[in-house]
């Protein structure tokens, strides 16, 4: 059930009708329709995966109990560790085991040696990246003693699989999430008409943008071995377009959904093709997810290798990068990608600017300086560049599309596309500009919300009618999902 | 929360009425105005029909005709094309000519739901453009159907409609290869060839289309008939049996007939392919309509 079907919409006119005129009065009563709309939306997309979300929720709250318990002594860790093993482990198995499997079987082959190595027909749980790291910052931020252990099962089992966003995020933390589920939500009417904005943002994204620019990066991409190279980058840079409009748009209705059930999630995307380096830029792209790698790998790697210098901050990064691209699919291809994007941080590791945050200089017409703009499309393209590594099926496959696109069909002209995919990425650029100070481009301040709503709504009709009129409404799914 | 209420209950009011505002204009407005007294007053017969019409039929030498058949047209909207040639134009039309035929009826049918479907979700249409305007086949079921469950409210595409085609294709040439015609059309047939039950099974739009054709015509006191064009050779191997028994059991003898498949030109230089008569081929045979008058028969030669 996608957020841009109609079963989904009357999923949710119901949800809501129900969360806010039937149980409205009583937090723990909506917490308990709440838990059982998301159940009934994971499973009507994947029954057979639902007792295995809520195991899992039932085996992490006793967890949590118990390392809250056991705060004082050795126990508390020994959970945590049963904790992180199991969440890991569960990804482990659901996602990498046939990867791993034919990885050794491969490997094995390649020396000569015979093995009776066999794949399992595992399926996949939807959202299994999502809410397995749920839980183990979980489990970890309750041993921090960062929070307690939720004692109401119900918020917990909320939290977990909220419906929004258990299928591709945000990776919510616990701390902030559990403890509005505790409190008495009240509708409030900026942040109902935020999210309402937010949605039609991130539907005109997905549904215009990323739906119609897949058109021509599905057809390049496909036959790239008789495209021009000038068709391919054209594709390659379309690609990062579609991939931030799909995915900043799913988000963007997610947390739109969520707003308008009383929530505020965690944001995923902030403006990341403003940026002057790659680690703003990934400070940027997929915020919840790079938060949580920091948060729990790349930070105490760089404790841990601090002794080693600039190596031990670049040994950190790769490592960092590396789970971030291994994240997003059992494939070498997004080992490479991760390897890729920790070489990209080299200049700045060398030059001692990681952490420093980017000022963009603007001129009086408001916009960036040549400087800036400069190292802004730079940064925009090399992270294109990575794109076609997880696009790949595999790594020779790979390496052949990285030579396609420097071939003697460089300079000729690349294959035409719509009018209206650039006019839309322009459009995009444009908006996301000069609403960059705001959560996402549409986001109005209160006080227009309550005295302009006829511009709102003017806005919001234009949206519709590109939605309507130029719209690929054809049910494609999202990128992020297979991830 | 009345307030935000309020301002949902607003938007969708306002979103309803710019979809309805949007359909009369796109969907009744325009393709009257851009229709509108297209053909000439004295014309009282058009043709309308897929590609063997367009290239066979030579309006400015058969008086009184006007071809409005195009290549790649299936019946949907072959008779939104008689629709608007009928009610937005000036001139009384008496005969509809519907290029029929085994080649023009089956070649785009099989699957042809899917050939809709894929038009519709995979072409990226547009509103704004010109050829959209037409898209208003609002009262063939099925195909609404099918546009409705791919896409939702003003979805068109850019299936070509109600262009209007004068004929001047000249395809000079030898026939192509008579292997690959029956490549071909052993890939729709199959090994049975074209039988009745096939045509039923795979051809549903066309069908309905050509049905509807027929009940457009009889509710509007229009002649109706049905023209096979000439054919360089059928293969051996794919009779075009199936195709006169569902004529024959969907229509019984109501229907007219002007067979043209087995025309007998001088020589091979009047065909531009094995379906398809050259603007040679056409001027001969539309002398010979125009002189002699449509050689009509109420059935195809059906002996069962």
């Amino acid at each position: 059930m996608l957020f841009t079907t109609l079963e989904f919409l009357i999923f949710f006119l119901i949800v809501f009708i129900a969360y806010w005129f039937i149980c409205g009065k009583n937090v723990k009563i909506q917490n308990v329709l709440l838990l059982l709309a998301s159940y009934v939306f994971y499973g009507i997309a994947e029954w057979r995966m639902l007792p295995l979300l809520i195991v899992t929720t039932i085996v992490f709250y006793w967890l949590g109990l118990q390392i809250s318990k056991n705060l004082d002594n050795k126990k508390a860790d020994y959970y945590k560790v049963c904790g992180v093993v199991l969440g890991v482990g569960t990804l482990l198995y659901f996602k990498y085991f046939n990867f791993f499997i034919q990885s050794f079987a491969d490997l094995f082959n390649a020396i000569g040696l015979q093995t009776n190595l066999h794949t399992f027909n595992i399926i996949m749980p939807l959202g299994v990246s999502y809410f397995t790291f749920k839980l183990i910052s979980y489990v970890i931020e309750v041993n921090r003693t960062k929070m307690e252990a939720c004692k109401d099962f119900v918020a917990f089992a909320n939290y977990v699989s909220f419906f929004p966003t258990i299928m591709s995020g945000p990776i919510d933390r616990p701390n902030g999430f559990l403890q509005q589920l505790s409190l008495k939500r009240n509708f409030k009417y900026s942040l109902g008409m935020e999210g309402f904005q937010q949605i039609l943002w991130g539907l005109f994204k997905k549904v215009v943008i990323a739906d119609n620019l897949a058109i021509y990066v599905n057809d390049i991409w496909t036959n790239y071995q008789t495209a021009s190279s000038s068709s391919f980058i054209v594709a390659m840079v379309f690609y990062l377009f579609q991939l931030y409009a799909d995915f900043s748009g799913y988000s963007d209705m997610a947390i739109g959904i969520a707003k308008l059930m009383g929530f505020k999630v965690t944001p995923n995307f902030h403006y990341p093709f403003f940026t002057t380096n790659i680690a703003e830029f990934w400070r940027r792209w997929h915020m919840s997810l790079t938060s949580w790698v920091t948060d729990y790998v790349f930070t105490p790697l760089n404790i841990k290798f601090r002794d080693y210098g600039k190596w031990g901050i670049f040994g950190a990064i790769l490592i960092n990068m590396v789970i971030i691209g291994l994240w997003h699919g059992a494939n070498w291809t997004y080992a490479v990608f991760g390897v890729y994007q920790a070489l990209l941080y080299i200049p700045l590791i060398v030059s001692g600017r990681m952490n420093k945050r980017q000022k963009i200089k603007i001129s009086r017409m408001g916009l960036p300086g040549v400087g800036d703009m400069i190292r802004m499309v730079c940064v925009f393209l090399l992270f294109a560049f990575g794109t076609v590594i997880i696009r790949a099926n595999d790594v020779p496959h790979a390496w052949d599309m990285v030579c396609s696109m420097f071939t003697n069909r460089l300079f000729v002209m690349p294959k035409g596309t719509s009018f209206w995919n650039i006019f839309f990425i322009i459009c995009l650029l444009c908006v996301e500009w000069v609403q960059r100070d705001k959560e996402f481009p549409m986001q109005f301040s209160e006080i227009l919300y309550n005295s302009k709503k006829g511009l709102i709504l003017i806005v919001d009709m234009i949206l519709c009618f590109f939605i309507l009129t130029l719209g690929n409404t054809g049910a494609n799914s999202f990128i992020y999902f297979q991830f | 929360m009345k307030k935000f209420l309020l301002f949902i209950g607003t938007f969708i009011l306002l979103y309803v009425l710019t979809v309805i505002c949007l359909r009369v204009i796109w969907i009744e407005l325009f393709p009257q105005i851009l229709t509108k007294n297209v053909i000439d007053k004295n014309i009282h017969t058009i043709v309308i029909g897929a590609s063997n019409g367009e290239t066979s039929w030579n309006d400015s030498i058969i008086v009184g005709t006007k071809n409005l058949a195009q290549s790649g047209r299936t019946y949907m909207s072959n008779l939104t094309t008689l629709r608007y040639a009928v009610e937005y134009n000036e001139c009384s039309i008496d005969t509809v000519i519907v290029c029929a035929g085994m080649p023009s009826f089956l070649y785009y049918t099989k699957d042809i739901i899917g050939k809709y479907e894929r038009l519709i979700s995979d072409e990226k249409t547009s509103l704004l453009s010109y050829e959209a305007f037409f898209n208003c086949h609002k009262d063939e079921g099925l195909y609404w159907k099918a546009l409705l469950t791919q896409n939702p409210l003003l979805k068109t595409s850019r299936i070509p409609a109600g262009r209007f085609v004068k004929l001047e294709r000249d395809k000079l040439g030898d026939p192509r290869a008579y292997e690959s015609i029956n490549k071909r059309l052993l890939e729709f047939g199959g090994k049975n060839g074209f039988t009745e039950e096939y045509i039923r099974e795979h051809c549903r739009l066309q069908i309905m289309g050509l049905r509807m054709i027929h009940d457009y015509c009889e509710r509007n006191n229009i002649v109706l008939i049905l023209y096979n064009s000439p054919i360089y050779k059928i293969p051996d191997m794919v009779s075009d049996r199936g195709y006169k028994d569902f004529i024959h059991s969907e229509f019984g003898d109501s229907i007219l007939i002007a067979n043209y498949a087995d025309y007998q030109f001088p020589d091979t230089s009047y065909y531009g392919d094995l379906e398809h008569v050259n603007c040679k081929g056409a001027n001969l045979l539309s002398n010979d309509i125009n002189n002699n008058g449509l050689n009509l028969q109420y059935s195809i030669n059906y002996c069962k």
